[in-house]
């Protein structure tokens, strides 16, 4: 299935692209999406995205369509989805 | 919120121009002049904020801001002036402040917001705007925020890109719902465009000033996300966090 992920703020930068298409075999949950991205893209996405136990950091906004879902949430994709990666932002 | 007050003359004629907003008229700037609101730093963000509220007619304006200006402030913190660096910002913004409406009560602390004087700042206002560049300061007035019952406007920006929700205690997600924890990666100093802080300075202003006079249809359980580098706008659903330290036991007797 195809899952399109977006990126924004912080992210986008690490990411180096604002947007891309994942190919992903079989079926793949939220976290997991997460975790590969953060593979597939290395230092210093990963810092951004995973902490130390190696799943998304809990402060980290994740939205499939226009809903919020926790990274820690084992939601299961579904072919189509697109996600929002966005890392917190306080620019004042 | 405040009482209504009722306008003078002199006031009808500076705001009559939105007097004829529909659904708004005499009855909201009533409602505007009868109420308070802290900015947390007018830099950026704040000061767009400030300066929207004040032309609105918000009776009185808290502004919360420590130090001095400095040359690389000026490409967006548009109440301050090139002949003010070196001294302080705040005094720069009530100045000006008082200069665009006479008729707002304009009160300068010149102190960030802190541990110390955040139950202080927030307790004199009816609605609070959090445009500080630090999560350590926006999570503060959060969490005071939500204690003392009174509606929160997070206004943020980074490089191209903003975002906007408001937070009512106890009814929406609050920012620690959204980041329990202090982003660790974020940066004190970040790139940013004045154009794009006034952009959510704006939209922030818009939000409380529906949030105090009753009007439209405020970001409540949304975040509205603005990518100015395409100019798309997104408002997404965002959710309370089941058990969230801050607000977790905030209105659950009036949702039972």
């Amino acid at each position: 299935m195809r899952i399109a992920v977006k990126y924004l703020a912080q992210v986008r930068q690490a990411a180096g692209c604002p947007a891309e298409a994942l190919d992903v075999e079989g079926g793949c949950s939220l976290p997991e999406l997460v975790r590969r991205v953060a593979d597939r893209h290395g230092e210093p996405l990963r810092r951004l995205l995973l902490n130390a136990a190696g799943g998304p950091h809990d402060s980290l906004l994740l939205f499939v369509g226009d809903e919020q879902v926790r990274g820690g949430a084992a939601v299961e994709l579904k072919d189509g989805d697109v996600v929002t990666v966005l890392a917190p932002m306080a620019g004042g | 919120m405040g009482a209504r007050k009722p306008l003078t003359d002199a006031e009808r004629a500076v705001y009559e121009w939105q007097l004829w907003v529909d659904g708004f008229g005499e009855e909201g700037q009533e409602k505007l002049k009868g109420a308070s609101v802290l900015v947390s730093r007018v830099g950026g963000v704040g000061g767009v904020v400030a300066q929207q509220l004040a032309a609105a007619g918000v009776g009185r304006l808290v502004l919360a801001h420590r130090g001095d200006l400095r040359a690389n402030d000026l490409n967006r913190q548009l109440l301050m002036s090139y002949d003010g660096i070196g001294t302080p910002r705040v005094e720069q913004a009530a100045r000006r402040l008082r200069q665009l409406n006479p008729f707002v009560e304009v009160e300068a602390v010149a102190e960030n917001v802190t541990e110390e004087n955040v139950a202080d700042l927030v307790g004199r206002v009816d609605l609070v705007m959090s445009c500080a560049p630090l999560f350590r300061e926006r999570l503060l007035l959060n969490g005071t925020a939500v204690a003392q019952g009174k509606p929160l406007v997070d206004c943020a920006m980074y490089d191209l890109e903003a975002q906007l929700t408001t937070v009512l205690p106890g009814r929406t997600p609050c920012l620690a719902c959204l980041y329990p924890e202090e982003p660790a990666a974020w940066q004190r100093e970040f790139p940013v465009f004045g154009a794009v802080a006034g952009t959510v300075g704006c939209l922030g202003a818009m939000e409380a000033i529906k949030v105090l006079a009753g009007l439209g249809e405020p970001l409540l359980g949304k975040l509205l996300v603005c990518d100015l580098r395409d100019m798309t706008f997104r408002k997404v659903a965002i959710h309370r966090r089941p058990g969230c330290a801050v607000c977790g036991e905030v209105g659950k007797r009036d949702n039972s």
